[in-house]
């Protein structure tokens, strides 16, 4: 019987630490959302055939790259902080500089990994790769999406919430639309 | 049988004593027979209803609103806890419930993660997403006591250690497979002590062995060719754990285990048959990584040990040669470092003394199986010849004939001889 009680006992202490880590992941979002600063990335051309993998949009952001003259010391994988800046003009994030490690002063920044390096270009890979959508809006969004990058004329870009390294979608704006509110 | 008691006590050849003895023997077993068939139907309905949530979440309800979505994401979960809590409360000694209770819960925990990562649009690699899903899987095993959700974990990790250590090119992220792995064994201890000759027993003894041998390259780094030395101890640590007896209490017995490490064991022998291999490959000096090190003693050390007590178990009885391969290539492959050619002979002696002693074997025991067994792999030897020596074309065919005349006579010689008998 005690065996019983201990048993059931580290059940529900399992079942709580199991409701947590999904509830962690929420808040964790909406502190991000709530206190992060929002950041446009623009959002770059992607293979024609198609941009829609499964239930989601394929993300590419197009400041993704930065010149630095040993960029042979960036190994793929690398795990770097971004150290993020916006465009006077435009408003669209753009990369100030990359560092190995995390940096301590009150500055906005993003944890992201090395995609590649060669000669003087270290790509990075943004850990907002993704939008996910339903099945039925796929086909109309994804003709609306793949025309609109393809239209030089337009600017679409992804709003992140930036904190501490830790980065949340929040919008995709396709020809100056939300696609929030698209739905 | 049960209808025919009547007759049997009708003719005095059993007493009624002794007939209800049986009737009751044989309506016990049925009973058995009926449990495990409400255990499958259970836990395939439990698979079936998770499987279903999972589908419904690659569906993408997006017209609810978030904190709704959220719910539904939450909903699986909270249920199937409420089913296992009921369970251990209530129905603990029913495996049924156990079982059927612990699969929903493991497919509702990935379920959870993956539908809030959708809600949300959190980015992340499957490899993060599966070794989370599998570390809050792991305590329902022993608090469930369940023997599906174990298999459902292994099988799981064994996804996560492929997508971590083969799938991300140049992962810095340490591989954790292998201590997933050793915090599932007690369970499986567990199951072989108390039912050894359970299906459950049989499924984890299959699904462990293919889980190790497919992840035991996730280990290769910087000289990979020193895998070939563990994936030979595996093979031959299967062939050996066949038929093994750890104690007096504990004897250890899996067919499966025979078939995957003889198929594994000719296939590594073959595929470092070739020349080419050793020049090339095996001969060029490398440099060695401590995670290569660590399997290739560990699973040598293990081999030794077992080989030595089946030695000793054996006494004058002669062990399986094949069972000595991995001891044979470890000699092969320091020989490889002073010439590469000794090897290849080495190693095409070996499959020939193999294959002709299967032959020799069968004949001796009147097993026809084994005899064909000896003799494709002496012909599956003369193949893969055919492709790397420059042989006349008129050489090699009547090679083939005479091997497939071999096969003839052999096979005819012994079904006149069985004529014979009979």
């Amino acid at each position: 019987m005690k065996t019983k009680h201990i048993t059931i006992i580290l059940f529900v202490v399992l079942a709580i630490i199991q409701l947590a880590v999904p509830a962690k992941m929420i808040y964790t979002y909406n502190t991000i959302l709530a206190k992060g600063k929002p950041y446009k990335f623009q959002i770059a051309p992607i293979d024609p055939t198609d941009p829609f993998r499964g239930n989601y949009l394929i993300i590419r952001i197009k400041e993704s790259e930065i010149k630095r003259s040993n960029a042979e010391i960036w190994k793929h994988n690398d795990v770097i902080y971004v150290i993020l800046d916006s465009d006077k003009n435009t408003g669209l994030a753009k990369i100030k500089t990359i560092v190995r490690e995390k940096p301590q002063t009150d500055i906005d920044f993003v944890k992201a990994k090395i995609s590649y390096s060669n000669d003087s270009v270290v790509s990075i890979d943004f850990p907002f790769d993704r939008y996910y959508l339903e099945e039925s809006l796929a086909p109309k969004v994804e003709k609306i999406y793949s025309a609109a990058l393809r239209d030089p004329r337009k600017v679409n870009y992804l709003i992140v919430n930036v904190i501490d390294g830790e980065a949340v979608t929040n919008d995709l704006i396709i020809s100056g639309k939300s696609l929030n509110q698209r739905k | 049988m049960i209808k025919q008691l009547p007759e049997l006590v009708r003719e005095n050849v059993i007493s009624q004593e002794i007939a209800d003895k049986i009737a009751e023997y044989y309506q016990s077993k049925k009973k058995q027979g009926q449990n495990k068939l409400f255990l499958i139907f259970g836990v395939l309905g439990s698979l079936l209803v998770g499987l279903g949530i999972i589908l419904i979440i690659a569906h993408n309800w997006d017209h609810l609103p978030k904190n709704i979505k959220v719910a539904l994401a939450f909903l699986p979960l909270v249920v199937s806890q409420i089913w296992c809590g009921f369970t251990l409360v209530k129905k603990s000694n029913n495996p049924v419930w156990r079982e059927s209770a612990s699969t929903f819960l493991f497919l509702s925990i990935g379920a959870c993660i993956s539908l809030v990562s959708q809600i949300y649009h959190l980015s992340g690699d499957l490899s993060t997403f599966l070794l989370l899903w599998m570390s809050l899987t792991l305590p329902v095993i022993y608090l469930m006591n369940s023997s599906f959700a174990s298999l459902l974990y292994l099988i799981g990790i064994t996804y996560y250690s492929c997508e971590s250590g083969y799938w991300i090119y140049s992962n810095t992220e340490p591989n954790y497979y292998w201590l997933l792995l050793l915090l599932a064994i007690p369970h499986y201890v567990g199951l072989i002590r108390r039912q050894p000759d359970s299906n459950f027993v049989r499924f984890h003894n299959i699904v462990i062995a293919l889980s190790v041998i497919i992840c035991l390259g996730t280990l290769a780094q910087r000289n990979s060719e020193l895998m070939h030395i563990s994936y030979f101890n595996a093979f031959g640590i299967l062939l050996i754990l066949e038929e093994y007896t750890f104690s007096t209490h504990m004897k250890f017995k899996e067919k499966s285990f025979g078939l995957i490490g003889f198929a594994g064991t000719m296939i590594m022998l073959f595929s470092t048959s070739f020349d080419w291999l050793w020049n090339n490959i095996f001969h060029k000096h490398h440099t060695t990584s401590f995670q290569e090190i660590i399997p290739l003693t560990i699973s040598t050390l293990v081999v030794v040990a077992l080989l030595y007590r089946c030695q000793i178990k054996e006494k004058g009885n002669r062990l399986d040669p094949i069972k000595l391969t991995p001891l044979f290539f470890i000699l092969v492959y320091i020989i490889a470092n002073f010439n590469p050619t000794i090897p290849v002979i080495l190693i095409n002696a070996a499959i020939l003394y193999l294959g002709v002693n299967n032959v020799v074997r069968g004949l001796r025991n009147n097993h026809l199986g084994i005899v064909n067994l000896g003799l494709m792999t002496i012909t599956i030897l003369i193949i893969c010849r055919f492709f790397d020596t420059d042989f006349s074309f008129l050489t090699r065919g009547l090679v083939f004939i005479a091997v497939g005349l071999g096969f003839f006579l052999t096979n005819y010689s012994m079904l006149k001889n069985r004529r014979n008998e009979n």
